[in-house]
């Protein structure tokens, strides 16, 4: 039972890290636009190939 | 000013239109400027390429990014401001309509909104995932053999997750429920916000003294699952609200000055100060406050006042921003510059868009209203039933308080309509359907007769001149009266003669023709009951008379071939069971022949926009839910009269803002995918109250008798929200039979 002593706060850590990382990326202005987020993936090759 | 410098309103250049500037809408910074455009028609990832490489190619674009959702393109670039513009009609160019977001637009409420509730959400999800994982252990561990002072650490991890978790997550409820009770009146956040506070404090009180019933993951379970409600809910009224937004700002940005030396600049509608001159064409709102200086016309003012009657106009009336110009062009002379701009009532608008909620989304704000006395009253009861009538101490009493109060919360009601209007919505925006008030979905799914306009709605909308009249000097005089008019069939003649100069003082009489005071006496360009001639024969094309003083009445005969699916969407619809009418202000012949072309059989025509208004208020349709579909000027006072109401995205400012629905101006079948979808939703929504109701009604007795936890209560509660949530879901689906 004394590992729960440090697993379980670990494991709450571990989702505080989680929760702060999304209220970063919330902040970042990530959530701004999804749904050019979902078309932009299709967009490839930014710099394509010289022909030759 | 007109927006849209594309090909969607053709009047401008006619009118030889000052280019319109987007200059003063760029914001300086550090080497140069950043401008946020609105770029309507973007919607895939083409879109995104397209835009951006066309900008991005530029050296002097630093950055051009272009954000789907709110089709807001932000592009850095160095320069002078003015440069701005060639960016913006490099865009134009491509086919899309551009405007410019107001400052005032960029830092909108709703976002801070949504962000506020997306944090509560996270914040919410963290706390209920992770304190639920420990009373399980807890739970299971009073079953079995679990020591005392793990439990015991346990729950005050629990604690300490869930206090700052109800602190920082309950805001939403906190506030409002607040807010009622001070305003001396209750809503639905009332028990929301007392729910999870008593549960938490109970739950405090009850670990301080080491007692069993820590219930943390009740109120964490409970805040969770009643933001995703509050989120979703959020997520639709900010739909609608950003659809409006963008048709408004794109019929009107600025305000056309005209200058002493005779230009005419935009600029933004709050920079126009006391005295300047604007100019404000047909089918345009007016920007500010003003008195007429020159023109006659007659304006739309049901926004700003709720007069449903055009009021006429002429020099020396004084006049009111946010009226629709409906007849000629006008100067006004500002007299009020920024207290009502274009800015307040844009506000007005959204608002009054906002106010009109769906009977569904009313009805579960009525069962709140009723059912949150109720709910006090009963969990009160149960509480003195139990420690005065049964004698259990005052903490156990509690908690089975608690537990009603959790179980009579109806929030699964709360989730039942807007999720199924976000799921809804969702898929007609895909669809290219906007909805402009939350009820038109209902009311469309209750319609039983559809009503169209010809001209632009089943017709292409963009007739040709088939037939010229022999006065050669007639074309070019017809040509300039028609330059200041947006009908079609004006349009038509006026793009004959390239390069035309408009005449000053041309009234338009709409659904009849034009009139210009000459000279020589009085000049009618219109129909001919309009101009008083006889119509010429009984042939199946649209005509056009120009009666002059001392000239002979010239005639100009048009055709305007249906669309494409015109026939297709009108057997569809009638494979759903409703009516279909014609009503047309183009000659009886024409409407006939037309009528036969796409296979309809009711058809009226040589109708006034008043005969069409009344049509739909004739006593025998009464009891008839009727749907009108039309995109002109004309339309307007019938598109307003109906039960519900489709305009297109070309279609003239008065038409869209007395509209409930705007259709991509390509697709007509788009109307039956949003009469499809809007019946499914309605039977889905229906379906959800019932089964909501169902579930507080069947649980509150049990709850009452002590036998659920506020454990038990919460979960039962999450799985009646996640019942509605999934139910909402085939909302989305396309509806069987769709074509």
């Amino acid at each position: 039972m004394g590992a729960l002593l440090f697993l379980v706060p670990l494991a709450l850590a571990l989702g505080g890290l989680g929760l702060l990382a999304f209220l970063w990326t919330l902040r970042h202005g990530q959530y701004d636009d999804l749904d050019g987020a979902a078309q932009r993936i299709l967009l490839d090759d930014d710099h394509p190939e010289p022909r030759s | 000013m007109t927006a849209a410098v594309a090909a969607s309103s053709p009047r401008q250049d006619a009118l030889a239109e000052p280019t319109r500037s987007v200059a003063a809408f760029v914001d300086p910074c550090a080497a140069g400027g950043r401008i946020h455009l609105l770029v309507e028609g973007a919607h895939c990832a083409a879109c995104i390429r397209a835009v951006e490489d066309a900008l991005t190619g530029d050296p002097a674009v630093r950055s051009a990014r272009l954000n789907l959702t709110l089709r807001r393109l932000t592009v850095e670039f160095s320069g002078a401001p003015e440069y701005a513009d060639a960016l913006a009609r490099r865009v134009e160019a491509l086919g899309y309509d551009v405007a410019p977001f107001h400052p005032a637009h960029l830092e909108r409420v709703d976002d801070q909104t949504g962000r506020m509730l997306l944090r509560a959400l996270a914040i919410s999800a963290f706390a209920s995932s992770n304190v639920m994982m420990l009373s399980l252990a807890v739970w299971a561990g009073q079953a079995q053999d679990m020591a005392p002072a793990t439990q015991s650490l346990f729950q005050w991890l629990s604690a300490m997750v869930t206090l700052p978790a109800v602190a920082l997550g309950g805001q939403p409820f906190f506030r409002s429920a607040w807010r009622a009770v001070r305003g001396g009146h209750t809503n639905i956040d009332v028990p929301i916000a007392l729910g999870i506070l008593l549960t938490t404090a109970m739950s405090l009180v009850e670990l301080l003294r080491q007692g069993r019933d820590v219930y943390f993951d009740s109120a964490t379970a409970l805040l969770f699952v009643l933001l995703v409600g509050r989120y979703l809910d959020f997520r639709v009224r900010a739909r609608a609200r950003g659809a409006v937004e963008r048709l408004l700002m794109l019929r009107a940005y600025g305000a056309a000055v005209c200058r002493d030396d005779g230009r005419v600049e935009i600029v933004p509608a709050d920079q126009v100060r006391v005295g300047m001159v604007v100019l404000v064409r047909a089918g345009e709102r007016l920007p500010v406050d003003g008195q007429v200086v020159e023109g006659r016309s007659s304006l739309d003012v049901s926004i700003v006042t709720g007069e449903s009657l055009p009021v006429d106009v002429a020099p020396g009336r004084d006049v009111l921003a946010g009226s629709v110009n409906g007849g000629g062009v006008l100067r006004i002379r500002a007299t009020h510059a920024i207290d009502r701009s274009h800015l307040a009532e844009m506000v007005r608008l959204v608002e009054q868009a906002e106010a009109q909620r769906g009977p569904a989304v009313a009805l579960a704000d009525r069962v709140a209203g009723l059912w949150t006395p109720v709910i006090h009253g009963i969990a009160l009861a149960t509480f003195l039933g139990w420690w005065l009538g049964v004698g259990v101490g005052p903490a156990d009493a509690l908690q089975v308080a608690v537990s009603v109060l959790i179980i009579a919360c109806p929030c699964a009601i709360g989730l039942a309509v807007p999720a199924v209007q976000v799921v809804a919505t969702g898929a007609l925006l895909k669809r290219g359907v906007l909805l402009r008030s939350g009820d038109a979905l209902e009311r469309l799914a209750g319609i039983d007769a559809v009503v169209f306009d010809k001209t632009g709605t089943l017709s292409q909308g963009q007739p040709h001149v088939v037939s010229w009249p022999q006065d050669a000097e007639a074309i070019p005089f017809a040509a300039r009266m028609a330059a200041g008019s947006r009908h079609p069939l004006a349009h038509a003649i006026s793009a004959a003669v390239p390069g035309v100069v408009p005449a000053a003082d041309v009234v338009e009489w709409p659904g009849q023709g034009l009139v210009l005071d000459g000279a020589g006496g009085e000049c009618r360009l219109g129909s001919a009951s309009f101009c008083g001639v006889a119509p010429a024969d009984t042939s199946s094309h649209s005509e056009v008379w120009l009666t002059r003083p001392g000239h002979a009445p010239a005639r100009f005969a048009f055709a305007d071939p249906p669309r494409a699916d015109a026939a297709g969407v009108v057997g569809d619809i009638r494979a759903r069971g409703l009516g279909v009418t014609l009503l047309s202000g183009d000659r009886v012949g024409a409407v006939a022949a037309f009528a036969a072309q796409v296979g309809l059989e009711e058809a009226r025509g040589a109708l006034l926009p008043a005969d069409k208004m009344a049509y739909l208020n004739d006593p025998r349709q009464a009891g008839r839910r009727v749907l009108m579909v039309g995109d002109g000027l004309n339309d307007a006072p019938a598109l307003a009269a109906a039960h519900v109401s489709a305009s297109f995205t070309h279609g003239a400012g008065a038409s869209q803002s007395a509209a409930d629905i705007v259709l991509p101006s390509q697709r007509l079948a788009a109307l039956v995918d949003a009469i499809d979808i809007a019946r499914r939703a309605l039977r889905i929504i229906r379906e959800n109250l019932v089964l909501a109701a169902l579930y507080n009604v069947a649980l509150v007795p049990v709850a009452v008798l002590g036998l659920v936890s506020p454990l038990g209560a919460a979960l039962a509660m999450a799985a009646s929200s996640l019942t509605v949530t999934l139910n909402a879901l085939r909302a989305g689906r396309a509806p069987k039979g769709a074509i």
